[in-house]
């Protein structure tokens, strides 16, 4: 019974979100379509961070590996909406696997560090070649070029973004509650738990961990690639740390369910920054003064300073 | 094919470059060689020491004065950042890390709200053009270098030879052994704190004349930081002065052939090889801890 | 070397820096049979475990498993093979529950299969009734069984159990005795580790004593020579004042 209310519970908030569609005044759509992808990627935050604990803070680098793939594909090879998604989710996935590498290699405060540097590196990469990227200013995409356009005949741009959103993130939800009830799911929280211990019961927790840096790379690189189609615009700022810490704060204001707290903590973060949107640039300010609170408020959940000493202390 | 002189100027370059680097990566290793966490905010108080600089030379008063003031103010805001917020949760690493990645983005936004969106500058107080193995170099960034490196030196030396290193290494080898031979070591962590701040702060001064200061360049500064310590061993001042060096002329020397921005890319690339290959942090690998 | 044998090491030294914790010791462990090991602190037992286990190298000497070079394979590969062990302080996954704890480690190893499920080593421990519970929330002692359990569906040939009646209550240790008893029908062999001497001592069919890094007796647990060799290797280390 406990995990039938654990279902009910994970599908309750998307369940919400597709029956209040009606009745939302115009920016609320647009508001609630962006925070639905951010969800995705907060999911794919999760896997990484909550199951497997690995605090990575290079995760903007698989966002905007979806997003340039699919957004630099759309304007040099074609502008199929479809084919590009995948490429976006082909070089998120290249990228993870990259990342994964390393992260297996190196533990503690370097996996942090590591992966830092390496979103940086991509960063750098793409304002270095600003001719083909646009830099921070980015490049807008065709129209014809986004996934919205087969359905204009139909629906308000709008509309069809809200909807693309939703179904996206009902895949997503559905796929971290099957991962998180499987096997898989739980030899990640066993490496997070007592990596040492997994691998004296003969796992291989190296290719377990590359697994999961791939998962979270496909969820994080669809996050990207559906901003650059959904929005018809790519830019280095995505690329940017801000990008990378977001996830955190989302993952730890969620709460331990991992089911439900990423949708949850990345609606609840950006509903208030949102409410300070009037502020001299309040979005970063408020990201800045939640970390602050959740490092004190993780003193006293138990789960989030597990989850924190896990992935950041040292392997003696 | 490139000039002699040109290959001169850039190893000049990347050694005071280097120097200056080092200056700011040591309060990072100092702070993690004592307390184990890494202060993702170390970069910010680099650029609050320009920030200071800058405005003390636009209020009038010299830039000799920021050379002194600088150092201090940034040096209590690393004591509050300590006091107020680190202190709070005994340095535990998650919510540290945490905590200073939030004070890093409100420093930022200080900074921003401070200095306004587009760099600022000020210009040397001095900079005669001097003679060294027959091309002519900027006198002020000469300054820089040797002051750099006269500040790493000498608290290279404090650390092994008196008696506040002593007590900070002690810290680092075992927190609580120190605490029950009657040592403070809340004590002991806040001058660790204050030397960093001051060693941050003294570096954003002395490069506020030859910088854009602008409210991201502490990024930057953490970002290379990064790399030195990684290369150098997080804990190892020397290894950190060594280090900075060979980033300095590394990305001098690949600046001739590449741009800026690209030769960060391969320093970068040559860390996150050099941490693969070592597999830092692992069980067996090569961290102190 | 005769079939019989599962376990053999040759001549293994450890050293760290200049200490020596392991000190040229030769052991044959033989199919289905349980060793005893035992000797006061700092003689070198836990230290013996591991180099068996694979998460400490030997500084000098061989490891054979079922006749097999395995010195240099780690201590994944080992549990591949079929060598399981406990831990001085249980270690078992914290988040999951008791039965994702068992259903993890069932299969994992090598070796053929003790037990036919989850249900039947449950019962076997004593916890069925906390099949679900969460493992953070089990005692120490609860902990300890666990991670018994937890080798034992391993698939396991060998169970390395370092210290397991340490910090558990008196009824605790009565049931870990007799599952230990349990288990020689099962033709697994076991090293038993244990500070308790009478404990050891009573379950073992052999008994090794270890003293400062070497093996100073290994017979018969009945052996009156190997009794002596206890009282005056316990003697000498009270003596000794450590």
């Amino acid at each position: 019974m406990k995990g039938l209310a654990r279902t009910i519970v994970t599908f309750s908030i998307p369940a919400v979100l597709a029956c209040i569609y009606p009745i939302l005044p115009e920016y609320a759509k647009f508001f609630l379509a962006r925070v639905m992808i951010l969800s995705v990627y907060a999911y794919g935050y999760a896997i990484c961070f909550q199951m497997l604990g690995m605090l990575s803070l290079g995760h903007a680098a698989l966002f905007a590996a979806g997003m340039y793939g699919a957004g630099l594909y759309t304007i040099y090879a074609s502008p199929s909406p479809l084919s590009a998604l995948l490429m976006g989710v082909a070089a998120a996935l290249a990228f993870s696997l990259a990342m994964g590498l390393l992260s297996t290699r190196v533990g503690g405060p370097f996996l942090t560090i590591t992966t830092l540097l390496a979103a940086q590196a991509l960063y750098l990469v793409a304002l270095h070649f600003n001719e083909i990227t646009g830099g921070e200013q980015g490049i807008v995409l065709g129209r014809e070029a986004t996934l919205v356009w087969p359905l204009s005949p139909w629906l308000g741009e709008s509309d069809s973004r809200y909807l693309f959103s939703l179904v996206t993130l009902v895949i997503a939800v559905t796929g971290v509650w099957a991962l998180s009830r499987s096997r898989l799911g739980k030899l990640f929280i066993a490496v997070r738990d007592d990596e040492e211990k997994l691998e004296s019961l003969g796992y291989n927790t190296a290719t377990l961990k590359l697994l999961g840096f791939a998962l979270s790379g496909v969820y994080s690189g669809t996050a990207g690639a559906l901003q650059a189609l959904l929005y018809s615009y790519v830019g280095a700022g995505y690329a940017g740390i801000l990008n990378s810490v977001e996830p955190v704060l989302w993952v730890l204001v969620g709460g331990p369910l991992i089911q439900v707290g990423p949708l949850l903590g990345c609606m609840l973060v950006n509903i208030i920054a949102d409410l300070a949107r009037g502020m001299l640039r309040g979005h970063v300010l408020i990201v800045g003064l939640g970390l602050v609170l959740i490092a004190f408020a993780a003193g006293r959940l138990s789960w989030a300073y597990r989850l924190l000493r896990r992935s950041t202390g040292l392997v003696s | 094919m490139i000039q002699l002189e040109y290959l001169g100027l850039a190893i000049l370059d990347g050694l005071v470059n280097g120097f200056s680097i080092a200056l700011i990566a040591s309060g990072l290793t100092i702070v993690f060689g004592i307390i184990n966490i890494v202060n993702l905010a170390h970069g910010e108080l680099y650029m609050l020491g320009a920030l200071v600089s800058w405005v003390l030379v636009s209020a009038g008063l010299g830039y000799g004065s920021a050379l002194i003031v600088a150092p201090l103010v940034v040096s209590g805001m690393a004591v509050l950042l300590n006091m107020l917020i680190l202190q709070r949760f005994g340095h535990e690493p998650g919510p540290t890390m945490l905590a200073t990645f939030g004070i890093l983005l409100i420093i930022q936004q200080a900074g921003l709200a401070i200095l306004g969106p587009a760099p600022r500058a000020i210009s040397p107080p001095f900079n005669p053009p001097v003679e060294v193995g027959g091309f002519s170099y900027s006198g002020f960034k000469l300054f820089i270098g040797l002051a750099s490196l006269a500040t790493c030196l000498l608290v290279s030396v404090i650390f092994d030879k008196s008696r506040l290193g002593t007590l900070l290494r002690a810290v680092q080898e075992n927190r609580l052994m120190v605490g029950s031979l009657g040592i403070d070591a809340g004590r002991v962590i806040m001058i660790g704190f204050a030397l960093a701040g001051g060693l941050a702060g003294l570096a954003g001064a002395l490069n506020s004349p030859v910088r854009q200061i602008h409210f991201l360049m502490g990024f930057d500064a953490l970002v290379a930081s990064f790399v030195v310590v990684v290369l150098g061993g997080m804990g190892s001042l020397r290894g950190t002065l060594t280090a900075a060096v060979a980033l300095g002329l590394l990305e001098s020397l690949t600046a001739l052939f590449l741009a800026p921005t690209a030769s960060r890319v391969v320093s970068m690339l040559i860390a996150l090889s050099y941490v693969a290959v070592r597999r830092l942090g692992q069980a067996g690998g090569g961290s102190r801890s | 070397m005769s079939p019989s044998q599962i376990l053999s090491l040759r001549g293994v030294s450890k050293f760290f820096g200049g200490v020596q914790a392991v000190l040229d010791v030769y052991l044959d462990v033989l199919e289905g049979e349980m060793l005893g090991l035992i000797g006061p602190n700092g003689a070198g037992k836990s230290t013996l475990a591991k180099l068996i286990l694979g998460s400490l190298k030997p500084s000098t000497g061989k490891v054979f498993f079922g006749g097999r070079d395995i010195t240099g394979l780690s201590r994944r590969e080992r549990a591949g093979l079929g060598i399981a062990g406990t831990n001085q302080f249980p270690r078992v996954f914290s988040s999951l529950t008791l039965r994702e704890n068992l259903e993890i480690s069932l299969k994992s190893g090598g070796g053929k299969h003790l037990f036919e499920s989850v249900a039947e080593v449950a019962e076997l421990l004593g916890l069925s009734g906390l099949l679900e519970a969460q493992a953070s929330s089990l005692s120490h002692g609860q902990r300890r069984l666990l991670e018994i359990g937890m080798a034992l569906v391993s698939g396991s040939r060998l169970l390395v159990l370092d210290e397991p009646s340490q910090g558990l209550t008196g009824g605790e240790v009565e049931r870990l005795a007799s599952i230990l008893t349990g288990l020689s029908s099962k033709r697994l062999s076991v090293i038993l580790i244990d500070h308790r001497v009478d404990f050891v001592k009573s379950l073992s069919g052999r008994v090794g004593v270890m003293s400062k890094g070497r093996m100073v007796a290994l017979g018969p647990a009945g052996d009156k020579g190997v009794a002596d060799v206890i009282e005056e290797v316990y003697l000498r280390g009270l003596d000794a004042g450590d």
